[in-house]
């Protein structure tokens, strides 16, 4: 109960005085709106379920779920990804001077390329 | 806790507030009904709400909210496209041409917040300690709600800035 009304609350009482049939009439729509004895609901009343009744609860819904996630990760890690980068060839560029000197260029190692004894030194400039 | 009793104690309540808050009791009446409505779904379905008044406010005065920014974005299409008659109906001339009448436009004037506070501790007989809680601030927020509210619609009344007819 509130605190004792002057003059001014009775004027604002007044005013928001309703009609006594809108009244009667929204109190038996609303009370005819869902009928009595209906039960609640079985989201309120079910019980808590545990960390492995869950995808029971679930079904068979979650089941393929997790299997498609399952199936794509497995995908994923099998198959490389199709733009991953590719070695570039190795390069060997023979050069033929006019006294008869070779050169011989190339990004490989050397004992890729380089017969053994051959005597060429690496960036020396010099070969026979 | 009696479903049925709190219902017909809550309906006059919420009418009223409803009818004070959009100033048309058609769209009041609307409200209110949805509101009960909602109140008795609920307690039905899932069981009483805590605070079965504080629960019809917090929706009535929601749904009261949500109308009135309605209200405010059609009534220039409609009153152009000539789909709202600008003069009033007889229960409408009836409503706004008497003290009620005043007492509404009035209080349609004052702050949202503030006319909250004095329609709930007037139209729902809330003591400031529940306004405080329903409102969701502090019981000295109210309080000074509650007498800010009351000096300016003594103000108005008084002015006679609540109202286009003054009683001869």
């Amino acid at each position: 109960m509130g605190p004792a009304r002057d003059d001014l609350d009775e004027r604002v009482i007044q005013a928001a005085a309703p009609d006594g049939e809108a009244v009667e009439r929204m109190v038996r729509a609303a009370l005819a709106s869902v009928p009595a004895g209906t039960v609640a609901s079985a989201v309120v009343e079910a019980p808590a379920l545990s960390m492995w009744q869950w995808p029971a609860a679930f079904g068979v819904a979650t089941a393929c779920l997790i299997g498609l996630v399952t199936l794509g990760v497995w995908w994923c890690a099998r198959v490389p990804p199709a733009l991953a980068p590719v070695a570039a060839p190795n390069q060997v560029i023979r050069i033929t001077a006019d006294d008869g000197t070779t050169w011989i260029l190339s990004t490989a190692p050397s004992d890729e390329w380089l017969p053994p004894g051959s005597g060429i030194v690496i960036g020396g400039g010099e070969g026979r | 806790m009696d479903l049925d009793a709190i219902v017909r104690d809550l309906a006059p309540k919420v009418l009223g507030y409803c009818t004070l808050e959009t100033g048309e009791p058609a769209l009041a009446e609307e409200i209110a009904q949805e509101t009960l409505t909602a109140l008795v779904q609920r307690w039905r379905r899932h069981g009483p709400p805590d605070s079965p008044a504080a629960f019809v406010f917090a929706i009535a005065r929601r749904r009261s909210a949500r109308a009135m920014v309605r209200r405010r974005l059609w009534l220039p299409i409609e009153s152009a496209l000539g789909l709202r008659d600008s003069r009033q109906n007889p229960e409408q001339y009836a409503v706004n041409s008497d003290e009620r009448g005043r007492v509404a436009r009035a209080l349609g004037r004052l702050r949202p917040a503030d006319r909250q506070v004095l329609l709930l501790l007037t139209v729902w007989d809330a003591s400031m300690e529940q306004a405080a809680v329903t409102l969701g601030i502090s019981i000295s927020a109210a309080k000074m709600r509650a007498l800010r509210a009351r000096n300016r619609l003594r103000e108005l009344l008084e002015d006679g800035n609540g109202t286009r007819q003054r009683r001869p």
